[in-house]
């Protein structure tokens, strides 16, 4: 079977004490910063071995050692200076694509709204996508230092791994938006050029990808490859897979809600109902949102008819459509749209298949359908 | 290979021969290790050590499924693997001969 997993999609098939365990390990390694492909290597191999151990009911601590901490010590012993220098290098590649990105889309802006020193633009001192990448690079040593200091809480209780998860989720995106936020209400700027920050984003994307390019093939690689060992499928296979374990955390948390205010538990036929309904509903609000939007795109249409001459209400119009269009593939397509689509994928394979979501081979029926379908 | 890497290397030489009878992977592996007495010399050093042997390019891996649902990584041992296992224990065996004439003799 062919379908790449990232392990933090088939992590639930762990159970009680050494999902426990770890989750412990997880959060340890997380503090040490390090390229995503390699926690997620490193991840994958423990993953395995504590299923396995599962299986055979050996418990954790054979696998593990009494001392945890000890074991993380060994277990991350060869991470050094280039795995930190890995990690630095793929945020700043990230914060360099959001730059050029948003940086592109304020010329096309400018384009449309008929500014022909679009250039221009760029020659002011720096606004919002420079200092979204202030923001952003704020938001990556803020998360260093979490990690050093709430490392030695990690062991201690689940609530800190629970705030130290929700830290490294939120901390980058949170100081880039808050940074945007300064810089609208504010008459600050930064002492360079949108244009400076452009150059020098391209510039390090450039030397970033040749200097792996390098490397790759130094390592006996294709020179685009990009550290995955995972096999290739779309993207749309890994998300159904990955729903099984998604949904059965979802009852879980649900229930465990219910257990602290002493309520009866749902059952999971209860639960299916439920989010069968869910989907539903999903679908009724993305019909009626895509409506909305259409009927406001339609009204503006005509009202900008009212007052204008036929050309400049064909060009409003046809400039509409392309901004609703990469709205539509920006925005509305990964949020809304997919995510239905994806649930109405899952639940019809299961249906067809006779399975439901908490039978014991549900992961493998999903499987199966792919390995079919190849 | 001197002697010093021979002491540190023991760890090291016992998973690359447990690699060497034919592709395995890290609970298999851990196993073998464990049933010969290795257990708390082996747990969190056993990544790091598969690691190395693979970026020395004495083992090679690929990625595949197991029965379980996780990925899961498969070793095999390589020719240089192969060779450099061979050199390893024939230093081992020429320094446990010593090692034992100075002990037993001493005693």
């Amino acid at each position: 079977m062919n379908i790449p997993v990232s392990y933090i999609e088939t992590k639930n098939t762990l159970r009680g004490e050494y999902l426990e365990v770890f989750e412990q390990i997880e959060s340890y390694c997380t503090t040490k910063l390090m390229t995503e492909q390699e926690l997620d290597d490193r991840m994958t191999y423990l993953l395995d071995i504590f299923a396995e151990a599962q299986a055979n009911n050996v418990p954790v601590r054979s696998v593990t050692g009494d001392d945890i901490k000890q074991f993380c010590g060994d277990f991350l012993s060869d991470c050094s200076w280039r795995s930190l220098f890995g990690y630095i290098a793929q945020v700043l590649k990230r914060i360099s694509w959001v730059t050029v990105f948003l940086l592109g889309i304020t010329v096309v802006c400018e384009l449309i709204s008929g500014n022909i020193n679009a250039a221009d633009v760029l020659m002011n001192n720096s606004k919002a996508a420079s200092w979204l990448a202030v923001g952003v690079t704020a938001g990556v040593l803020m998360q260093l230092a979490a990690g050093l200091i709430i490392r030695s809480f990690i062991f201690k209780a689940k609530k800190y791994r629970s705030i130290y998860s929700k830290m490294v989720n939120g901390t980058i995106w949170t100081a880039g938006i808050a940074a945007v936020i300064v810089f609208s209400f504010s008459e600050l700027t930064l002492p360079v050029s949108d244009a400076a920050v452009l150059v020098l984003s391209v510039l390090y994307l450039a030397g970033y990808y040749v200097v792996r390019g390098i490397l790759n093939q130094k390592n006996g690689h294709r020179f685009f490859y990009d550290g995955s060992q995972k096999q290739r499928t779309t993207f749309g296979q890994q998300v159904v897979t990955s729903m099984v374990g998604e949904f059965r955390r979802d009852y879980d948390k649900k229930n465990e809600r219910l257990a602290r205010k002493g309520k009866p538990l749902m059952s999971q036929e209860d639960y299916l109902a439920k989010t069968v309904k869910d989907t539903k509903a999903a679908k009724i609000s993305t019909i009626v949102s895509f409506g909305l939007i259409a009927a406001g795109y339609i009204s503006s249409i005509i009202s900008v008819a009212a007052d204008s001459a036929p050309a400049d209400t064909l060009f409003y119009a046809a400039t509409m459509v392309i901004v609703l269009v990469i709205l539509y593939f920006v925005i509305f397509y990964p949020l809304v749209v997919y995510p239905y689509l994806i649930r109405k994928k899952f639940f019809g394979i299961l249906e067809k298949s006779g399975k439901n979501l908490f039978d014991k081979d549900a992961y493998d029926c999903i499987a199966k359908y792919y390995e079919d379908a190849e | 290979m001197d002697d010093t890497q021979l002491l540190k290397g023991i760890p090291q030489g016992g998973i690359l021969s447990v690699i060497s009878r034919g592709e395995t992977y890290g609970y298999e592996i851990l196993s073998v290790l464990n049933e010969k007495g290795f257990e708390n010399l082996i747990e969190g050093t056993l990544y790091p050590v598969l690691t190395r042997l693979e970026k020395k390019g004495l083992v090679s891996s690929r990625m595949g499924k197991s029965p379980l649902g996780p990925s899961r990584k498969y070793f095999s041992i390589t020719s240089a693997g192969q060779e450099y296992l061979a050199g390893f224990i024939e230093n081992y065996r020429r320094i446990t001969d010593i090692a034992q004439k100075i002990l037993i003799e001493e005693e």
